[in-house]
């Protein structure tokens, strides 16, 4: 037994008789001795007798030898089961015997490094590469253990070494080879690190903090990769937005983020005050993250916070909340029960500086904005509201209208208001350039006809107008759109010259006679037009649309209609040089020569063609389209069981 | 005109001044020394990789100048490599980390937003062992240390 050093291992006290002599003294110090123990001359032996385990014994030992062999499998035992410590002891035996063994000296190197000596660990390879200075093993060892004591810059330097000299034909010099410092972190200077993580995205980043502990030191470091804390599962922005989808509403995002917790913000929000906070539709967020981020004063840089259909967060801490964020400009809430009216009072009167909002399908209703409605906030440009169970008055649209006088875009999809007359003070609004509406209730074609026209009168270059399901949209509001009216002073010339987007989808009483009135008042800026499913719309109708504002049009969707054919895929054809979606489902007379012709000319910029439940249409002629198209664009023709 | 290169372990190169002059530095050494014929010395750039930066200015000679664009988005960038260049990075680990380095030195800025993106395109859509392999990195989390920040990023693994 090995004195001094504690016998850690059952290996060695299992030991009974060796068949191999032992040396005397140490044979007498074992507790098992067995009876075999020759007497023999006493050896020579320096040694320490501490008890700890860090001892250098050095043992010379008598003539008869323990073969080296034998060391190496019992010290390869010992490795196997983790005891490093008995391990070395065996290599250093083996080692006096034959001292300038490379093998021995990368096990015993080995054992050390997981000891922790690494500088004895050094000391062996460095002999290693003395001794044979053309086998790539010590300075693949030595380059190891150098890494391991972080020092990286030696560390490569005896990789390069070692692949300088070494013999190539060696099967350990490929394992030289590969094993050189890569980490750009160490071989580049921090400018360009830099550059290289700016052009990853945020979640890129993210998931490199994990890597090791210098990058995550380095990444925590730059306080502008958490400027903005982006977790939602859509990502939108402006650079993604594909040009055919430019002039839509907003999609919703509506699927749940259930990853996202308040750990999670917490844990990212450390490195700086962040200024956007996306966290989608994150359910698992709770009120508790409002008042950890004011506590840990998180939120003065606050510009962007973005937290959808969550029903954790609460009105008094959102309330709250809005007091340690006055630089907040856009906010969207969609959906959170949480949010009520005094949590928007609190929210309008603390941030000044905001610009955008979306407090649709909250428990909103009209006080919200009557309240104080005489202090305008006059940064507000974009504002998406109102709940469906919660009709709006005229009183409430008016006061809407003075808190927000400088209203770019509206969004009051979700909004029921009494009735179109309701709407008739938005024509307040000069700056405005978006209208979404959806299924506005509505006496008649002559109060519609009436509310646009103040419209008219009041916004001079409305780009988008949606009205969707409109029982008062009617022939005369075409009519209106394209020419203006000029009964007033004003003469105006209608919203032809701006109007970009126009959606009178399901209008009921929309007739061709109607959109044929843009044969000779087009709307010639005209690039997105939605015009799905209007009963009393013929092909003739779009048809003359087409023709006459075809010029910009690069999305348009009329599905539906039993009447159109092939004709309509001519005319587009000839004036829609710049269409990239055309949404043409459940169209009755649409056949592949239709088909075949738009695809031939317009294939190139073509994005989307949607077909679905087109009977007319062959499904070789839809192949012989996409093979026309390639990768780029893509053709639907799926069948559903749809009742018109 | 010919401009002489000497790379640091002394190896001579002839280039025509125009392909030279894509360096920035070389640039301003030549305007510096004028019409003289003498070698320009680079201590910092070996030959090896001389000769690949010698190869990417001779392809680009005739690019326009590019004028630093400050309001340009970096995140748009790392897309559009073309496909000579990406051919001619395609070196191995070593090689591109000296070829950053050089083009860093030299002054040559598309060469090194090349050799940047580049590296981030390794980056970009792996998991983190297979970064960690691609740059031979060793893991220095203890393994509860790095099961909570898996924990915690969880998020990032669905995007």
């Amino acid at each position: 037994m090995n004195a001094g050093v504690p016998t850690t291992s059952g290996l060695l006290s299992r030991q009974r008789a060796s068949p191999y002599p032992r040396p005397a003294i140490l044979a007498s110090n074992a507790p098992d001795a067995p009876g075999h123990a020759k007497q023999r001359p006493r050896p020579l032996i320096t040694h320490s007798r501490s008890g700890s385990a860090s001892t250098t014994l050095t043992v010379v030992l008598p003539k008869e030898q323990v073969p080296v062999n034998d060391l190496v499998q019992l010290a390869r035992k010992a490795f196997s089961l983790k005891d490093f410590v008995t391990a070395f002891h065996y290599l250093t035996r083996a080692l006096t015997i034959a001292p300038k063994d490379i093998n021995l000296l990368d096990s015993r190197a080995a054992s050390l490094e997981k000891i922790g000596r690494l500088e004895d660990a050094l000391a062996d390879a460095k002999s290693m590469i003395r001794n044979q200075p053309q086998n790539p093993k010590g300075y693949l060892r030595a380059g190891k253990v150098l890494r391991l004591q972080q020092n990286f810059k030696s560390s490569a330097k005896i990789f390069i070494a070692g692949a300088e000299r070494c013999d190539k034909e060696n099967k350990e010099y490929e394992a030289l080879r590969e094993a050189r410092v890569l980490d750009p972190m160490e071989r580049l200077p921090f400018e360009l690190v830099m550059v290289v993580f700016d052009s990853l995205s945020f979640t890129e980043r993210v998931r490199c903090l994990i890597i090791s502990k210098k990058w995550m030191a380095y990444l925590g470091s730059v306080r502008h990769f958490w400027h903005s804390i982006d977790l939602a599962k859509r990502i939108p922005s402006p650079v993604r937005t594909p040009r055919h989808a430019l002039y839509l509403p907003a999609q919703p995002d509506q699927e749940p983020n259930n990853k996202v917790t308040n750990k999670t913000v917490l844990s990212l929000v450390k490195y700086t005050p962040p200024k956007v906070l996306r966290l989608g539709c994150a359910q698992q967020v709770s009120s508790g993250l409002l008042t950890q981020l004011s506590k840990m004063k998180r939120t003065t840089a606050l510009e962007t916070i973005s937290l959808r259909t969550n029903t954790k967060i609460f009105e008094q801490e959102l309330s709250l909340f809005w007091s340690t964020t006055p630089n907040l400009r856009c906010v969207d809430l969609h959906g959170c029960p949480g949010v009520t009216d005094t949590v928007v009072n609190s929210l309008l009167d603390r941030c000044p500086l905001l610009e955008e909002l979306d407090i649709s399908e909250c428990r909103t209703t009209e006080a919200c904005v009557m309240i104080n409605y005489a202090v305008p906030l006059r940064s507000m440009r974009k504002l998406v509201f109102g709940r469906w169970e919660a009709p709006f008055a005229k009183e409430g649209i008016d006061a809407l209208v003075s808190k927000f006088p400088n209203l770019v875009t509206l969004d009051i999809r979700t909004m029921r208001p009494r009735g179109i007359e309701a709407l008739e003070s938005l024509g307040r609004l000069v700056h405005l350039r978006h209208l979404f509406t959806d299924s506005v209730e509505t006496t008649g074609d002559q109060t519609t006809t009436f509310v646009l026209q103040r419209w008219l009168e009041g916004i001079p270059d409305l780009e988008s107008l949606q009205m969707n399901a409109c029982k008062g949209v009617s022939d005369s509001m075409i009519q209106l759109i394209a020419a203006g009216h000029t009964e007033t002073e004003s003469g105006r010339r209608g919203w032809s010259h701006s109007l970009r987007m126009l959606d009178l989808s399901s209008s009921p009483y929309l007739t061709s006679e109607g959109l044929s009135f843009l044969r000779t008042h087009p709307l010639p800026s005209l690039h997105t037009l939605l015009l799905n499913k209007c009963g009393r719309v013929s092909e003739q109708g779009l048809r003359d649309v087409v023709a006459s504002s075809g010029g910009e049009l690069c999305r348009l969707e009329c599905a539906g209609y039993r009447s159109v054919s092939d004709k309509l895929l001519m005319d587009i054809r000839d004036h829609c040089p710049k269409i990239e979606v055309l949404q043409l489902a459940n169209s009755g007379q649409v056949t592949g020569i239709g088909l075949m012709a738009l695809v031939n000319e317009r294939g190139r910029g073509l994005e989307r063609v949607c077909l679905d439940d087109c009977t007319t249409v062959g499904v070789d002629a839809v192949e012989r389209a996409r093979t026309v198209l390639g990768d780029s664009g893509r053709i639907s023709h799926r069948f559903h069981r749809t009742h018109r | 005109m010919p401009v002489i290169l000497v790379s640091s372990d002394s190896q001579e190169f002839k280039v025509d001044k125009e392909v030279a002059e894509r360096s920035i530095l070389i640039k301003n050494m030549l305007e510096d020394v004028g019409e003289s014929d003498s070698p320009i010395p680079l201590p910092n750039v070996t030959a090896t990789v001389l000769t690949k930066v010698i190869e990417y200015c001779e392809h680009h000679r005739n690019d326009p100048v590019q004028v630093p664009d400050e309001t340009d988005d970096p995140r748009k960038r790392s897309n559009d490599i073309e496909e000579w260049d990406m051919k001619f990075m395609q070196v191995d680990q070593e090689m591109l980390f000296e070829i950053i380095l050089a083009a860093n030195y030299l002054d040559i800025k598309p060469l090194l937003d090349v050799g940047c993106k580049t590296v981030a395109n390794i980056i970009k859509g792996k998991t983190p062992e297979e970064i960690r392999k691609a740059f031979n990195i060793v893991n220095d989390f203890t393994p509860e240390e790095e099961a909570q920040i898996k924990k915690e990023n969880e998020w990032a693994e669905d995007r």
